[in-house]
């Protein structure tokens, strides 16, 4: 099993020479790709955050709801081809609020936005999750005794609660930011693939890969190496935690 | 302690079970075609599995449809099929060169045309209608043969609508499309209002969804579909060859939008 999880990390990084590599490496198309996924991913998590902590606090304040945390993490386990076809019937020119939106002259298929919309989508579920439970963890006697000491509401948040679930709060934004720059499947089917518009590292390797590996591995690689760091940032924040 | 080494052991039975079974997804006898096809073959192969029943009956093949890069890729990289056909000869080539068949085992079993295709609700209702701004048009990537074909044909119609037609085409684009099939389903579902896809595409498709603007004589692209017969194919692979080349296919293949 550690072989099939380790061995095709290897072998990509192997399959093309190294000045294949470099000379993709500095190609327009690549370039439009870094910059479009990077765009939409940090976008993305931005949203995911302010929206995603009221949530995680909502669902703290009762985690016996299971039917709360059973919606909320729904769109995590969604295969990612049904998020973009139910982010189409909402969104869509013929779903529920794109003609609404349209008249306003919001068309979203397509655009970078409708990127940024699939993966708060699909990358939200994975912060709300690892913030509620952050927040969950910090010790009531601790809240209590800043109660106590005359603690208002916004200092209690602010030198209290949110720097005692910082790590979790900081694990969850990685894990959702790495999911983020992967997505493929919702954008694929909700924001078509456009280069420079719509068309993320993901996408581009997808294309690519039928047709100039160079390319396609380029882009892997450079998927691979985020990915890394954001699991290194995560194992950090464990460790620090401990 | 014993019931968890069981259950190690289970596991691994399972595992090679598993594995056994793709080892031999492909005994001779009474088993299926298994087709790489062109994303714009799939109905009409389903239909040329099912009526081509000699020498004797099998189970309905296993078709893999998609871009004819992306199989041509998986072929070089290992994937085990009887045939594959391919949109174009880019794609085959692919596959010669990897030496895997030779030219020669090349042959052509049908032909297409290039059609516009609008969605019914869309404002474009006529080729001119591609070059205004602001209708949202989708293409084939030009990596698959879709693609190519389709920046064959604007460049042809640039001759009638003059010389900026298909850079104001190009710039209406809002999607390059990983095959002809998500370009259909992106003008369907109305999202896009126009996409150049193959006549074969829409041949079954109920008018109110969407209408087709044919590209004039002399202008159109036709496209070329090329299949061949993959090492150690299926004994009866073949006749099934033979028997989609042949007379008797051509209804069918005309029936799906093609020229036989």
């Amino acid at each position: 099993m550690l072989f099939l999880l380790v061995v095709p990390l290897i072998g990509l990084s192997s399959r093309s020479t190294l000045a294949d590599l470099w000379q993709a490496l500095w190609s327009h198309e690549l370039h439009q790709a870094v910059i479009v996924t990077a765009n939409t991913s940090i976008i993305a998590l931005g949203c995911v955050i302010v929206g995603g902590t009221p949530l995680a606090v909502w669902l703290t304040r009762n985690p016996q709801s299971r039917w709360r945390t059973f919606l909320v993490d729904l769109p995590a386990v969604l295969p990612p081809a049904v998020a973009g076809l139910a982010l189409l019937t909402i969104f869509g020119r013929t779903g529920w609020l794109g003609p609404t939106l349209s008249t306003v002259g919001w068309n979203i298929p397509f655009t970078p936005l409708a990127v940024i919309l699939a993966q708060v989508f699909v990358a939200a579920p994975l912060y709300i999750r690892s913030a509620s439970a952050a927040l969950q963890g910090v010790d009531h006697d601790v809240i209590n005794a800043a109660l106590v000491d005359g603690a208002s509401r916004y200092e209690l948040w602010r030198f209290v609660i949110v720097p005692l679930a910082m790590p979790g709060l900081q694990a969850g934004a990685a894990m959702a930011l790495a999911r983020a720059l992967g997505e493929f499947g919702a954008t694929a089917i909700f924001a078509g693939s456009m280069p420079g518009q719509t068309r993320t590292l993901a996408l581009a390797i997808y294309i690519n890969a039928d047709y100039d590996s160079a390319t396609a591995i380029a882009m892997s690689l450079i998927l691979l190496l985020s990915a890394m760091v954001l699991l290194l940032v995560v194992r950090r924040v464990d460790a620090s935690t401990r | 302690m014993q019931r968890r080494r069981m259950f190690r052991w289970g596991g691994s039975a399972l595992g090679m079970a598993v594995l056994s079974a793709c080892g031999q997804s492909r005994i001779s006898a009474a088993t299926g075609f298994s087709l790489a096809v062109a994303a714009s073959l799939n109905d009409v192969m389903r239909a040329l599995d099912a009526a081509f029943i000699q020498p004797k009956p099998r189970p309905a093949a296993v078709l893999q449809a998609a871009g004819s890069g992306a199989l041509a890729q998986q072929i070089v990289d290992g994937a085990r099929f009887d045939l594959f056909a391919a949109a174009d000869r880019t794609a085959m080539e692919k596959i010669i060169a990897a030496k895997i068949v030779s030219a020669a085992d090349v042959v052509v079993i049908a032909h297409a045309d290039v059609v516009v295709v609008a969605h019914s609700d869309s404002d474009v209702v006529q080729l001119s209608d591609l070059a205004t701004p602001g209708t949202r048009v989708v293409l084939a990537d030009s990596t698959v043969p879709a693609g190519r074909y389709a920046q064959t044909a604007l460049t042809n119609l640039t001759a009638i609508y003059g010389a900026d037609f298909a850079t104001n085409v190009n710039q209406n684009v809002v999607s390059l499309e990983t095959n002809v099939r998500a370009v259909l389903q992106k003008v369907q579902s109305g999202e896009a209002d126009v996409g150049l896809v193959y006549t074969a595409d829409i041949a079954k498709l109920p008018d109110n969804i969407v209408r087709s603007l044919v590209i004039p004589e002399g202008y159109g692209v036709r496209a070329e579909y090329v299949a061949t017969v993959l090492p150690n194919a299926h004994g009866d692979t073949p006749a099934f060859m033979e028997f989609m080349r042949g007379d008797g296919a051509t209804t069918i293949w005309q029936s799906y939008g093609f020229r036989a």
